[in-house]
């Protein structure tokens, strides 16, 4: 009889080994004959080779800190606590011993475990959908602290004025901020991909996010999909045996070369045309509308701003509005700030209202929106919006519509491109101030009480959501 | 290999008084700080405790094995104390102690000494080296059984 063994301890430097020499002499006194391999401070020694495995007929994990089980799928596996082992490594040999006797029963019930992710059964398409939205959570969690930070740095340094001279605290504050919150998107489909293939994912996630917003200019919608992407073809990657000679460069250099290649030439060949048309396009359709209804234009304006904040509506949106600005056109800007105001505010008002619509992260996340929206940074909507597109982005839409098709019906004018409330405060710089402040009021309100109904709709995939939150 | 680099016998409490935890810890502490080891008695203390919190390290057979890996030890280092009597080292489960060994290791420690503490650590939990260990005389004994 032959069993193969793991031990491991937090800092591997006392535990791990007496475990290991317990396990030898207890084994030595059973007659039977055991390999352990230790995972301590000086790396894995005496480590077990795949026929080892095969060999053996129990697997006896004693480890404190987590060990990679696809090594031994199928195996009957036997969890021993660290110290127990120590002080009783004859009982966990005899319960070895014990366990390869008995019938093949449990064994098929470990086949079953480790199985069940890659079965196509119904239940395995559930798992999977729990999984994408796991996987952008996490990729958000991690964008979080960027979105705040940087958000924050540039409301201060709106504290030196609109147009802070770059040597100035307040230049630097704002270099900062905005330096900060250009990382969002590249971290955020960066763990993603970490979620979905661990620390393979990340280097070419970054890499790809990157793309998504330098090159390709599609914002955050674009880092949903270029993340998935990158984790599941790094994940792919993950599983193919390079020859021996060139192994140590698998997850060096492999993985993050084939996956960028792959990722990456996709996005730019099938996104770059099709991206480029929409923007000469709606740039053409914008100025057409310019010439007739104001109303309407502030609508298309708000609509544009809030469905990908920050892609290439949002640009176009913005460029037209600066556009028009420079020549002396104060009322579309005006029109475009608000509705770039109302997502993260609208978000923020509905995490007060409707707390048991949103997770514990986008409570968190509500706190910082509030500071963000009345920035005029539209991105503090995007912790929102990417987890849950389909019902965030519509009220977001719409709230910014609304404000921005009333912000052109009362007439408001801006005369800076950004600034936020901080624009709003200094006399001057926004023309019917209670007017405008009104027409985002509005908007924010149409937000909350719109995203509240569509969280409520279920889009015949039950509660995912909070069964994944729950977890 | 020479576990001489890690375990003199200045290091070596034959007879060290203590009859709990902290009063072991404390004490074989104090042996290797006058030996010019340690920058920061307070902070390794700490970390040591830390670490017992995580993890109790009463492993049985009357012996307990505190330790440490932080930056305020300057070199791989081990201290033994053997007390007259057991007394209770208290963890997730309480056990009964005669034998400490305190392992205190730097956070950049070189790969030699894990592998001498590694072989230490296997020796230990062999029935006739305990029992030589609490029969040794003389301090030199101790460390002899050890290498």
């Amino acid at each position: 009889m032959k069993f193969v063994a793991i031990t491991n301890c937090p800092t591997g430097i006392a535990h791990t080994y007496m475990a290991a020499e317990a396990l030898e002499i207890a084994a030595k006194k059973n007659n039977v004959l055991i390999k352990v391999e230790t995972q301590g401070s000086v790396g894995a020694e005496n480590v077990l080779t795949e026929k080892d495995i095969e060999e053996a007929s129990v697997v006896i994990i004693s480890a404190a800190v987590k060990v990679d089980m696809s090594r031994f799928k199928g195996k009957q596996i036997l969890e021993w606590n660290v110290d127990k082992v120590i002080s009783g490594a004859d009982d966990a040999i005899k319960a070895a011993i014990e366990m390869s006797r008995k019938t093949t029963v449990d064994q098929n019930k470990i086949e079953e475990k480790t199985e069940a992710f890659q079965t196509h059964g119904g239940d395995a398409i559930e798992t999977n959908k729990q999984g994408v939205l796991r996987h952008l959570f996490t990729g958000i969690s991690y964008m979080l602290p960027l979105v705040s930070a940087g958000g924050l740095l540039i409301a201060l340094s709106f504290l030196w004025g609109l147009e802070p001279s770059p040597d100035s605290i307040g230049g630097i504050l704002n270099t900062l901020g905005g330096t900060t919150i250009g990382f969002m998107i590249p971290v955020f489909s960066a763990y993603v991909a970490y979620s979905i293939a661990d620390r393979p994912g990340i280097a070419p996630g970054l890499a790809i996010g990157a793309i998504c917003i330098e090159v390709l200019g599609i914002g955050f919608l674009g880092a949903i999909i270029g993340g998935l992407a990158v984790g599941y073809v790094a994940l792919y990657l993950k599983k193919i045996k390079l020859p021996r000679g060139i192994q140590g460069i698998h997850t060096v250099l492999f993985i993050p070369l084939i996956t960028i290649i792959v990722v990456g030439f996709l996005m730019i060949t099938i996104l770059g045309k099709p991206i480029e048309f929409i923007m000469t396009s709606m740039t053409s359709w914008l100025n057409g509308l310019s010439t007739g209804s104001g109303i309407l234009l502030g609508a298309v304006i708000g609509l544009m701003t809030a469905f990908d904040m920050g892609g290439p509506f949002d640009k176009v949106a913005y460029t037209f509005s600066v556009g028009l600005l420079s020549e002396g056109i104060t009322v579309p800007m005006a029109a475009n700030m608000a509705a770039g105001m109302t997502p993260a505010l609208g978000l923020a008002l509905a995490t007060v209202l409707f707390k048991n619509k949103f997770s514990e992260t986008e409570i968190e996340a509500g706190k910082s929106a509030w500071l963000l929206g009345a920035c005029f940074i539209t991105e503090g909507a995007i912790p929102f919006a990417a987890s849950d597109p389909l019902r965030v982005l519509p009220a977001t839409m719409l709230g910014s519509a609304v404000t921005g098709a009333l912000s052109i019906a009362f007439g408001c004018t801006l005369a800076a491109p950004h600034g936020g409330i901080f624009a709003i405060i200094i006399p001057g710089v926004v023309g019917n101030v209670m007017l405008y402040l009104i027409s985002i009021a509005i908007g924010v309100v149409v937000t909350a009480v719109v995203v509240n109904f569509t969280k409520s709709l279920s889009f015949g995939q039950k509660d995912i959501q909070s069964k994944v939150e729950a977890k | 290999m020479k576990l001489e680099q890690v375990l003199i016998k200045d290091y070596v409490l034959l007879d060290l008084d203590a009859s709990d935890k902290d009063q072991a810890i404390i004490k074989l502490i104090s042996v290797l700080c006058s030996n010019g080891i340690l920058t920061d008695v307070d902070k390794v203390y700490s970390a040591v405790l830390a670490r017992e919190k995580e993890f109790s390290t009463g492993i049985g057979f009357g012996i307990a094995i505190p330790h440490a890996q932080t930056e305020y030890v300057l070199k791989t280092a081990i201290a033994v104390g053997r007390t007259m009597e057991k007394f209770v080292w208290e963890g997730e489960v309480d056990t009964e102690v005669d034998l400490v060994f305190l392992i205190l290791v730097p956070k950049d420690s070189i790969q030699n000494h894990l592998e001498i503490l590694a072989q230490m650590s296997r020796k230990l939990m062999h029935d006739n080296v305990r029992q030589s260990i609490r029969e040794s005389k003389t301090r030199e004994e101790v460390i002899e059984i050890l290498l």
